[in-house]
């Protein structure tokens, strides 16, 4: 790809990412917040695709876009609330987050400006090699820490629905038509 | 219902059987006959699209656009003609030549219908919602192999993308529901992001003991590769479990009885888009009915070979298998009631996820010696 091109789509898609992530922070119902992430994660799909790591696109795609932003509307879907524009968006800190923000920032880019990023010439392995070389990883190398990370997340899972699981006594003994017996003794 | 009637009945049916057949015969023999004429002559044109990847890359959308757009309204018909043919009556018979032209007219009065959106909707996710669910069902058909070389993007991936495509459209449908403001649209729309979010676990399995035989991601390899006999021919005692999955997970998928829960006519007055109206609607119905061609189509290739066999063109082999898997969900469809949630919630977790957890299991042991 030109160099030309390729600064087009790179910052097309930073744009894609960044404009919609403050829209994400400044919605007012959280719905649309939630909804606002969508280009999000599609703009980083895309900066995936732009790198060539065609894996990563593809479950960029289906995990975020697809199952985190579904898993965040069904939790915002049974929160009471959700939609309160009324709500204040800032509190009294809101200078100190700024300033602590800001001056993250700051340190950040400039860590990053003092490595020496090393920049090839080479195009990237095709998508099929890329592929089969994460899986080898994943079934080899890494696989203690991938086996780790499931175990943690099993944990997770067992851990919220113990949580959430009420114990609940028998429910109430109500005779059959009951309350259309207590009508009728009203009338 | 009287014998006379019932004998009745069925000389009309006898006569739609005997009649589809003549009529399926003659496009059959017309499509073959018009692809055995010289094309040559489009040589210079087809030549010059692909010099441009670009001009390629629109030429092949606006193919793929309109494609699924047209396809949706012979399937209506066919659908409606279908149900007709299992309820003993004779579905669409007024517009055009045994209703032929019904779905056009529909197709005309919903785009002239006025759009209405509702006075305390959430107007932005009400207005985007149908083109949530559209977009999705579109980008699949982008790498479904229709043959060889019609194939809009011959991605590597392309087993993968289009799942993780189509599980997008849960978005939609989510935005839709939220957004009419409406109990039933909002229970609907509930309802089928849990199931469209539980079924994708099994669908994803059964894809994926396809993909381990296979070796390959990529659809038009997994066609290639059955040149020496179908995947559910090769290996039946693993892909046929694997071909009941997926019909059932993608009967799921595409909203259709026994799993229409998210529409539920009776219940849900039609749940997520019971406020929509004329195009906006138009756009979910054509969403569904794209989703369900790809989804015959999907399972065409992977299962039956795709565009593979003798005689006839191979675009044509690969139409008739999608429809034929296509007539088969519309055959459980008019056949099946409605489940309950619970029922639907429980079958897919404690039945399918297991089964296609074995299902990969199975697929290692056969697959390890190779």
């Amino acid at each position: 790809m030109n160099q030309a091109a390729s600064m087009i789509a790179f910052y097309s898609l930073a744009a894609l990412t960044l404009i919609p992530a403050l829209f994400v922070v400044n919605s007012r119902s959280i719905v649309h917040a939630g909804f606002w992430l969508l280009p999000c994660f599609l703009g980083v799909a895309g900066l995936y695709a732009a790198l060539e790591a065609h894996f990563f696109f593809v479950t960029q795609l289906m995990i975020y876009a697809g199952a985190i932003m579904v898993l965040i509307l069904f939790a915002l879907m049974l929160t009471r609330n959700a939609m309160d524009p009324s709500a204040p968006q800032h509190n009294k800190f809101r200078p100190v987050a700024g300033l602590i923000c800001g001056a993250f920032g700051l340190l950040a880019s400039w860590a990053l400006t003092q490595h020496a990023w090393q920049i090839t010439d080479q195009s990237p392995q095709s998508a099929v090699e890329q592929t089969t070389a994460l899986g080898n990883a994943l079934i080899g190398m890494y696989a203690v820490p991938f086996e780790v990370a499931s175990l943690l997340l099993l944990a997770a899972l067992i851990g919220a629905i113990v949580l959430a699981k009420v114990e609940r006594g028998p429910a109430p003994e109500t005779a059959p038509l009951a309350d259309l017996e207590a009508i009728h003794t009203l009338e | 219902m009287t014998a006379n009637t019932l004998r009745q009945t069925k000389t009309i049916q006898a006569g739609q059987i005997v009649s589809g057949t003549v009529i399926t015969f003659v496009i059959i023999g017309a499509i073959t006959l018009l692809a055995h004429l010289p094309w040559g002559w489009t040589k210079p044109v087809t030549s010059f699209i692909a010099n441009y990847p670009l001009l390629n890359a629109f030429v092949s959308a606006f193919i793929v656009a309109n494609v699924v757009a047209l396809q949706c309204l012979v399937l209506i018909w066919i659908e409606r003609k279908f149900a007709g043919w299992m309820q003993a009556r004779v579905g669409p018979m007024h517009v055009g030549w045994k209703g032929t032209l019904q779905t056009v007219a529909d197709a005309v009065k919903l785009l002239l219908k006025e759009d209405i959106v509702p006075a305390d909707a959430d107007v932005p996710m009400f207005a985007l919602a149908p083109y949530l669910v559209f977009i999705p069902s579109l980008l699949t058909f982008m790498v479904l192999p229709f043959t060889s070389a019609w194939v809009g993007f011959d991605y590597s991936l392309g087993a993968l993308f289009v799942l993780s495509i189509s599980a997008l459209s849960i978005l939609g449908v989510f935005a839709a529901g939220w957004g009419s403001n409406n109990k039933y649209s909002l229970l609907g729309g509930m309802r089928a992001v849990a199931q469209l979010l539980s079924y994708d676990i099994p669908l994803i399995l059964s894809v994926l003991s396809v993909v381990m035989l296979s070796g390959t991601l990529s659809l038009t390899k997994i066609v290639e590769q059955q040149s020496s006999g179908w995947n559910i021919v090769r290996h039946p005692f693993l892909m046929i479990p694997a071909f009941v999955m997926f019909i059932i997970c993608t009967l799921a998928e595409v909203n259709r009885t026994p799993f229409d829960l998210p529409e539920a006519e009776s219940e849900l007055v039609s749940g997520f888009h019971t406020e929509y109206s004329g195009m906006r609607f138009a756009f979910f119905f054509l969403a569904e009915f794209a989703n369900n061609f790809f989804s015959g189509g999907l399972a065409a290739t992977l299962f039956f070979g795709g565009w593979l066999g003798a005689g006839l063109p191979a675009a044509l082999w690969f139409t008739l298998k999608t429809l034929l898997v296509i007539c088969l969900m519309m055959w459980i469809r008019w056949t099946l009631p409605r489940l309950r949630v619970d029922q639907m919630m429980s079958f897919c977790w404690k039945i399918l996820v297991p089964a296609g957890m074995a299902l990969i299991c199975a697929t290692a042991l056969a697959t390890v010696g190779h």
